[in-house]
């Protein structure tokens, strides 16, 4: 009687694991409903822009933005969602936000550098999709801007 | 029974004391708009409130799996005593170092320098193996609470890799939310599967059988596949959406069963026990969380309610109200032979204290989450912000109506654990 209630656990408890890889694997492979529109940008800049974006979300990482700032909703909820920012003409007002500092948010000594890169990542981050919504009829599951 | 594994009772209520003190700073900010030169930065607060709250469940696990072995005179149980309270009186000190230098990760949850996450993880791998060359003992015991320990031994180890995933160079932004939050899903079902386990074996689950095979299977499916309610709305795939709605509203089935038991459970289990007062909290939240999940999950209210502080008080009933509660409850029920009737007292009035000032933050929380997730529809942020804002200011008192209760029942264990050994040592020299 034991012996058969532990091989039940431990097929239960193996079972669970080779789901969750196989889930992994499926968030890997499916193809994402909005992809990130590089395509727009020209060829032979493209590489050049991913690679910025991607120096900047370090520069997002280190400076730990995400504890007030939100992506998708997904963040803090001190300051506002920063997911379409870079669309909103907002480039000039956030470099002066991030350096001066405004209500709650302190001024960070952000190099010029860093924040071109920053501004690469919200620009890569807004290509992605929309958010937050903008009426209760918008699409559920999100939508490509 | 052997020696009392103080440094890993210790560790968790340490870190529950912190938390409340971290989550008060975060509230002051968060409600004062202002930056008070005698506070520390968000950037290091809230780091340092989510590494004190993870830290509790975490550690407190680790204790709980500790006593649990000693009391089933596990083998090798020692060597992992021994070996987790290093790893872990190594990991914390040296996270909190971490985020206070601002080398943290910058991400939700595991806010720790990523080069620390191993420790985390060798630690559970410890527990894992432990629990392999005992399982037979762990059956005896209970063979629901031994799968569910043993799901939440393996789940958290890899969800921890998984929500890691964001430092291969090979992780594209439209996959990175879905790695992350996946991962991190994962680690709450491990953790959750680990303190229900345990749960079910303070409860004086003696013998309980396998849960029946379709809820397994309900279980099963829900555990990796609901995470996606968290954010329909980025550009996770299709599918996996759509699955996360149908996994999240069959959990509804679950949820009924789960009423059933816990109306049977509070009408049976005795009153009287120092133990019960937690297990009913924990069973009261779960269902506050059970509920609140699944209607969060709908996709109409999701659009409302998503990236608002409604999520908040979601996570904090789950949190303060089920995983805590239990952490605390197992450390009473291996320290129960310490407990008198005055302690115990205590003990309850400390837990309804508790109850009613999570209440509040709760309906506070939702309710600054509701006119968000309302207001935003037609306005920008810098409309609406003051609103919510004015929503959060029962915050600032009920922060600390918090803080006191759980403080004082960190320090009512503490003193069980540490004091009265020491005591009943002094009496025992007196005596010889």
């Amino acid at each position: 009687m034991h012996r058969p209630a532990v091989c039940t656990i431990a097929i239960r408890i193996l079972l669970l694991p080779c789901l969750y890889v196989a889930y992994t694997f499926a968030i890997w492979f499916f193809p994402t409903q909005s992809p990130v529109h590089v395509s727009a940008i020209p060829a032979e800049g493209q590489q050049q822009v991913i690679n910025r974006a991607y120096t900047g979300r370090e520069v997002w990482l280190n400076y730990a933005c995400q504890t007030c700032h939100s992506i998708y909703g997904l963040g803090g909820h001190l300051g506002p969602d920063l997911t379409n920012t870079a669309s909103e003409g907002m480039g000039a007002y956030i470099r002066i936000v991030v350096r001066e500092g405004r209500l709650g948010m302190p001024a960070f000594n952000l190099t010029e550098r860093e924040l071109d890169d920053l501004m690469a990542y919200l620009e890569m981050i807004n290509a992605s999709g929309h958010y937050p919504p903008r009426s209760l009829n918008d699409s559920v599951f999100g939508a490509v801007r | 029974m052997s020696r009392r594994p103080l440094v890993l009772i210790c560790v968790p209520l340490i870190c529950l004391a912190l938390s409340p003190l971290f989550g008060i700073g975060l509230a002051i900010r968060s409600v004062l708009h202002t930056q008070p030169s005698w506070l520390p930065q968000m950037q290091v607060l809230q780091p340092l409130h989510t590494l004190a709250s993870v830290g509790c469940i975490l550690t407190g696990i680790c204790a709980l799996f500790v006593l649990t072995s000693d009391t089933l005179g596990a083998r090798g149980a020692v060597f992992v005593r021994r070996t987790v309270s290093m790893l872990l009186v190594l990991f914390l000190p040296l996270a909190a170092g971490s985020i206070l230098m601002g080398a943290g990760s910058g991400k939700e949850y595991l806010t720790w320098a990523p080069v620390l996450t191993p420790i985390l993880i060798l630690v559970f791998l410890v527990l894992g193996a432990s629990f392999v060359v005992n399982i037979d003992a762990f059956t005896r015991l209970s063979p629901e609470g031994t799968w569910l320990i043993g799901v939440g031994l393996v789940c958290i180890p890899l969800g921890l890799i998984e929500a890691s995933s964001y430092l291969l160079p090979a992780v594209a932004f439209d996959r990175e939310l879905s790695f992350e939050w996946h991962g991190l899903d994962i680690v709450f079902a491990g953790w959750n599967a680990l303190l229900y386990g345990f749960g079910i074996l303070i409860a004086g689950g003696k013998g309980k059988p396998l849960r029946a095979p379709w809820l397994f299977i309900l279980a099963a499916f829900g555990f990796a596949s609901t995470f996606g309610h968290h954010h329909y709305f980025s550009p996770q795939p299709q599918v996996i959406k759509i699955i996360a709605v149908i996994a999240s509203m069959l959990a509804a089935l679950s949820f009924v069963k789960h009423m059933r038991a816990a109306v049977r459970f509070n009408a049976t289990a005795s009153s009287n026990g120092p133990v019960t007062p937690f297990l009913r909290a924990a069973e009261l939240w779960t269902l506050v969380a059970f509920a609140s999940g699944i209607l969060l999950a709908i996709p109409q209210i999701n659009l409302v309610l998503h990236g608002t502080t409604a999520i908040v008080a979601h996570t904090m009933g789950a949190m303060i109200g089920v995983n805590i509660m239990l952490v605390l409850g197992g450390l009473t029920f291996y320290l129960r032979e310490s407990i008198d009737e005055a302690c115990a007292r205590r003990l309850k009035r400390y837990v309804t204290w508790i109850h009613i000032a999570l209440v509040l933050i709760w309906l506070d929380l939702a309710t600054a989450g509701t006119i968000k997730g309302l207001l935003r529809f037609e306005h920008s942020y810098a409309s609406y912000h003051l609103q919510v804002t004015r929503a959060m200011y029962p915050l600032l008192i009920l922060g600390p109506v918090l803080a006191v209760p759980l403080l004082l029942m960190c320090w009512e264990i503490f003193r069980i654990a540490i004091v009265e050994p020491s005591r009943a040592n002094q009496a025992g020299q007196v005596d010889n």
